[in-house]
């Protein structure tokens, strides 16, 4: 028993010391730190936008942006943060948008892909694919070969925060969610598309007397026995009668594809 | 041993990469490029020089029973601090080397000399071996970065050396071609130290 006793009380010393030590360095260094991104982000919003004349930190909605106004104090561009969830962790991007809502540049400040392959989503050629791009975009930037993750979240996470930016920062529109009733769509047969794994799926959504009765999968290139079960989500469709249905597990991106093709076919 | 042999022999004799086998992950996964190996590797010498350090002065107040958690808490401890450090004052090679920064704590190297080494030697013969080892540990990385990166990329240090015209060699800046790279350097150093009898 005296023994356990001394042995905790070593560990703990320890962990206390250690704990002190950690403290220390973490009250020097959070500082810097701070002042490292703060620096980074006034040296950028010159380079971004050349008019830039006063800079004023905005706090929309819980977002925090700066925004940059020209001597005549209209508004320039935003510079915000976004996030996306890749490979190794959440990936943090700063994204500047200019007063018309396109993406200026795309900037990673912090992410834990993996170093050659994910981490590429830090190289220039691959963010500048970005630059231009709207909200209302389709957001198809050339991928990573060996990081599909990294760069799925990147686009993702891109789109989303170019959307929040605009909408909190440039009194932009809110985008409408996709909200759809069978009830409003007339009898008929339609066809939609939608990104899959590898390239678009179309598919033929079939609606009679307010029903989903039929759905074909005109066009896919997925991997053959990965999609052999996401086609049970298409059962599924026609039997819960609705465009949100539980995913195939292995198949998630197939089957995420299919269900967006059906309500791209029915909102049209 | 002296502190001079003490210190040496992580080069060649006892390199932890080529010879001990020891820290396998850090150095297939980061070594894609010369500059991250060396980033790498002198992270992990600052580490381990720190922890070997610590491990030393504290090697008779540390009960045995508690040994090995007392060594993964000043491991983690310096770890966190390097960590800091660099994102401080190094913030473009931490967002390089992301991950394996933190990963630093289980590199069986630091553990692997704390436990086979630091908790038996005196604190300059442990400073030694740590500076030694991770210094041959640095060596080692930077060498096998130089070599996947030349393959993989025509150039070193991102300097271009091969010129336009190359057709990299992809495959070296994957993990496989780690594997291959690392298999290819430890029989070319195998065939050295039996030809000037190192054993």
């Amino acid at each position: 028993m005296k023994d356990i006793i001394k042995l905790a009380i070593t560990l703990m010393i320890i962990c206390a010391v250690a704990a002190g030590a950690l403290a220390v360095t973490n009250s020097v260094t959070s500082e810097i730190i701070r002042i490292n991104e703060e620096k980074a982000k006034v040296s950028s919003m010159q380079r971004l936008f050349p008019t830039v004349d006063k800079l004023e930190d905005q706090t929309v909605d819980g977002q925090a942006g700066t925004v940059g106004f020209d001597a005549g104090g209209k508004m320039v561009g935003v510079l915000a943060e976004g996030r996306a969830e890749g490979y190794g962790g959440t990936i943090r991007f700063n994204l500047a948008v200019d007063g018309e809502g396109k993406i200026v540049e795309l900037d990673i400040i912090e992410h834990s892909e993996t170093p050659g392959l994910g981490a590429k989503i830090t190289e220039a050629g691959y963010r500048k694919q970005y630059e231009g791009l709207t909200a209302d975009s389709d957001f198809k930037v050339d991928t990573i070969s060996g990081a599909t993750i990294s760069a799925r979240a990147m686009e993702n996470g891109v789109k989303k925060a170019l959307q929040d930016i605009s909408v909190r920062f440039l009194g932009a529109e809110g985008a409408a969610a996709p909200s759809f009733s069978l009830d409003a769509v007339a009898d008929g047969t339609y066809t939609g598309t939608a990104a899959g794994f590898k390239s678009d799926i179309t598919v033929e959504v079939t609606v009679a007397s307010g029903k989903i009765t039929d759905v074909k999968i005109l066009d896919h290139n997925e991997t053959p026995d990965r999609f052999a079960k996401a086609e049970s989500v298409r059962d599924e469709i026609i039997t819960k009668q609705s465009v949100q249905v539980d995913a195939a597990s292995g198949a998630t991106m197939s089957s995420d594809a299919i269900m967006q093709a059906v309500l791209n076919a029915l909102t049209q | 041993m002296n502190v001079m042999s003490n210190f040496s022999k992580g080069f060649v004799k006892e390199n932890p990469v080529f010879r001990l086998v020891l820290g396998m992950c850090p150095t297939l996964a980061v070594t894609g490029l010369a500059a991250n190996g060396l980033g790498m590797g002198l992270s992990t010498t600052a580490v381990l020089v720190s922890s070997n350090l610590v491990i030393a002065v504290l090697r008779k107040a540390i009960p045995d029973k508690i040994r090995i958690p007392a060594f993964i808490i000043i491991i983690a401890t310096f770890v966190t601090m390097v960590d800091m450090l660099l994102k401080a004052y190094q913030p473009g090679l931490h967002s390089q080397l992301g991950i394996f920064v933190p990963l630093i704590v289980v590199n069986c190297i630091i553990l692997g000399r704390a436990e086979a080494f630091a908790s038996k030697n005196s604190v300059t013969n442990s400073i030694a071996d740590g500076l030694g080892m991770g210094l041959g540990f640095t060596v080692a990385l930077t060498l096998l970065g130089t070599v996947r990166e030349l393959l993989g990329n025509g150039t070193i240090f991102s300097v271009n050396i091969l010129g336009s015209g190359y057709q990299p060699f992809k495959v070296f800046g994957f993990p496989p071609g780690a594997f291959i790279a690392l298999g290819l350097m430890m029989a070319l150093m195998n065939m050295l130290a039996k030809k000037y009898k190192l054993e």
